[in-house]
C-alpha cells in the first residue's frame, strides 16, 4: 500500500476505525471517571486523512477561534505513532482549576503566579486525558505506547509545524478529532490525534482483526 | 542473571539518578544508590516498605491519581520542580546551594510491564537540577537589580508600577510616587570626576534606603534620577517622606580630597488620583512637580496639583 494517496483506508476501514475510536474513548472516560473522578464526556470522533500542511488549517478550522488558547502537546509511541493536541481557551483553562479538590488548593499556595498553576493544572489534566484516550485506542489495536513529556504552548495555533521526524511531508496523515466536556461544569475543549501512517500495514491488519473478530469479515 | 539485566541493574545504580520502582499499592520494590546516597536510606531497610510511610509529603490526592492514571492508561506523570520543588524531602548536595531547604528536583513516573504487557510496576525517575534552579533564580534577581547601586532598576520598577497602579484602579488603594534628582550632579561629576560621582550615587542610595519600607520600591530610573513607589500611602504621608529624604541627604556630610561638598536633592511627590488615568500620567505628574522644585532652587519638595 503507497500512503501517498488519500484513500489510505477504504471507506469500510474507516469505519471500522471510528467504531475501534469510539469504543476505545468511551472506555478512556469510564475509567477516567471510575478511577481518577474526573467526569469526561467525549463526542462521537470525526477523522479525516490528511496531508501534513492541511492539518494546521483543519484543526484550525474545527476550534473556530485561533487565539487565546492553551495547548498541550504530546507525542506517543508505539506501533500506532504521533502527536496528541488538546486544545482549551484561556476561559476554559482558568475553570479547570475548579475540578482541583480542596486538599490541593493547598498546594497551590506554594505557586508563585496563578498563571503558572492554571498552566500546570491544564497540562496535568491534558496528560491524563491525551493518555486515557491513546492507551484505550493502542489496547484496542493490541498496541501499546509510550509517551514524551506534555509540552505547554500558550497563545494561539498557527505558525506551528508538526515534527518531521513523525510526520512525511509526501504522506498522509489520520486525524481523530474529538470534543471533550467535563461533566457539570462549563468547560470543554478539542482534542487532536495525528497519527502517522508509517505503520499503515499494522493499522490495517489491527482494524481488519477487529471486523474479523466482531463479525464484520 | 542473563545480559539484558546484568546491564539494566548497572546502569540503574551508576546513573546520576535516583530510581524508584513501586507497586499498586505503594510498596518499594527498588530502590537504587543514588537514592540511598542522598537519603542515607539502605534498600534493605526500604524494599518492601510503603512509600507513604517513609515519605508521607506524596500521601495526596494529586500524587495517587496520577499513579493510579498510570497504573490504568500507562501514561507519564512529570513533576515539574516548579510546580513540586521536590519529591523526596533531601538536603541539598553543595553548600553553595544553601538558599534551598531542599535539593530542587523534577521527575517522571512511568509504567513497567511485565512479560504479559500487562502494567506492574511504576518507577519514579528523581533528577536533581538545584543548581540550574539556583541559576535561574540569580538570573531572574540580576534582571531586577541596578548593576551601580544594586536597587532595583528601571525594567523592575515599571513592571511594578503596573501592578501598583492596578491595585489602585481596582480596589481603590493609594498610591503615591516619589521623583527624585541630585542637585548639580553634573557639576560633581565634571569637577571630581565620574568616579567621584558614582561613589555619590551610592552614598544617596545608602542614606535614602534606611528612610523608606521593606514595601516601598526604591529604584534607579536613569543617571541621577531615583523613584520611590509608595503602595497603600496618600499625599500627606508620601510628602512627609519626602522631606525626610530631604534632609536625610543634606545632613549627611560628603568629601572629595579632603573638601566637604554640598550634596542635596530636589523631589516631586504626586499621589494617583481620578484625574491620574494611567501610570504614566502618575509620573508625568510627580516629574513636572521636580521640575517645579528644581526651578523653584532645588533642595526641596514640589507637591503635584491633585
Amino acid at each position: 500500500m503507497n500512503p501517498g494517496h488519500r484513500d489510505i483506508l477504504t471507506e469500510l476501514e474507516k469505519d471500522a476505525f471510528k467504531e475501534i475510536i469510539n469504543i476505545a474513548f468511551g472506555k478512556a472516560a469510564a475509567s477516567l471517571a471510575d478511577i481518577i473522578g474526573l467526569y469526561v464526556i467525549l463526542s462521537v470522533p470525526k477523522i479525516e486523512i490528511l496531508q501534513p500542511g492541511e492539518i494546521q488549517q483543519f484543526i484550525e478550522r474545527e476550534i473556530n477561534e485561533t487565539k487565546g488558547l492553551n495547548i498541550i502537546e504530546q507525542y506517543y509511541i508505539g506501533k500506532i505513532r504521533g502527536a496528541a493536541f488538546l486544545v482549551l481557551s484561556y476561559e476554559n483553562s482558568k475553570l479547570l482549576l475548579s475540578l482541583l479538590d480542596g486538599a490541593e488548593q493547598q498546594e497551590s499556595l506554594n505557586f508563585s503566579s496563578i498563571a503558572m498553576l492554571e498552566q500546570e493544572t491544564v497540562t496535568e489534566i491534558g496528560n491524563i486525558i491525551i493518555g486515557a484516550c491513546v492507551s484505550k485506542t493502542a489496547e484496542l489495536l493490541k498496541d501499546f505506547v509510550t509517551y514524551t513529556p506534555p509540552r505547554f504552548i500558550g497563545g494561539k495555533f498557527s505558525g506551528y509545524d508538526l515534527p518531521q521526524k513523525l510526520f512525511d511531508k509526501e504522506t498522509y496523515a489520520i486525524v481523530l478529532k474529538t470534543l471533550f466536556q467535563f461533566e457539570n461544569k462549563d468547560i470543554s475543549g478539542h482534542l487532536f490525534l495525528i497519527n502517522s501512517v508509517e505503520s499503515l500495514d499494522w493499522l490495517k491488519k489491527a482494524i481488519h482483526d477487529y471486523m474479523k473478530h466482531y463479525g464484520y469479515e | 542473571m542473563d545480559t539484558n539485566n546484568l546491564y539494566s541493574t548497572q546502569i540503574c545504580d551508576m546513573m546520576n539518578i535516583g530510581i524508584v520502582v513501586l507497586d499498586k499499592d505503594f510498596k518499594i520494590h527498588y530502590w537504587n544508590r543514588w537514592l540511598e546516597l542522598h537519603s542515607g536510606i539502605m534498600p534493605a531497610s526500604i524494599v518492601g516498605s510503603n512509600l507513604f510511610d517513609f515519605f508521607p509529603n506524596l500521601n495526596n490526592p494529586k500524587f495517587i491519581r496520577n499513579c493510579k492514571s498510570l497504573f490504568t492508561f500507562g501514561n507519564y506523570y512529570f513533576l515539574s520542580q516548579k510546580l513540586h520543588h521536590f519529591i523526596f524531602p533531601f538536603k541539598p548536595v553543595s553548600a553553595s546551594e544553601f538558599q534551598f531547604e531542599h535539593m530542587q528536583q523534577s521527575g517522571s513516573i512511568f509504567p513497567i510491564r511485565n512479560d504479559k504487557n500487562e502494567i506492574q510496576y511504576i518507577c519514579i525517575a528523581v533528577h536533581d537540577v538545584t543548581e540550574l534552579v539556583a541559576y535561574e533564580q540569580k538570573l531572574i534577581e540580576m534582571t531586577k537589580r541596578d548593576v551601580l547601586t544594586d536597587i532595583y532598576n528601571r525594567r523592575y520598577l515599571e513592571e511594578r508600577m503596573k501592578d501598583e497602579f492596578e491595585k489602585h484602579t481596582r480596589y481603590c488603594r493609594t498610591l503615591s510616587l516619589i521623583v527624585l534628582d541630585l542637585d548639580h550632579f553634573k557639576g560633581i561629576n565634571d569637577t571630581c570626576g565620574h568616579q567621584y560621582g558614582d561613589y555619590i550615587l551610592k552614598s544617596i542610595v545608602a542614606v535614602v534606603k534606611p528612610c523608606l519600607r521593606t514595601v516601598d520600591v526604591f529604584a534607579r530610573y536613569g543617571g541621577e534620577e531615583f523613584c520611590c513607589l509608595l503602595p497603600e500611602t496618600d499625599i500627606e504621608a508620601a510628602t512627609r517622606v519626602a522631606e525626610r529624604l530631604k534632609d536625610a541627604v543634606a545632613a549627611q556630610e560628603y568629601f572629595f580630597q579632603n573638601t566637604l561638598i554640598k550634596v542635596t536633592i530636589s523631589l516631586g511627590v504626586a499621589e494617583a488620583c481620578e484625574s491620574t488615568r494611567t501610570i504614566d500620567a502618575l509620573f508625568k505628574n510627580a516629574d513636572d512637580a521636580l521640575y517645579e522644585a528644581k526651578k523653584n532652587g532645588r533642595n526641596r519638595v514640589v507637591v503635584a496639583k491633585g
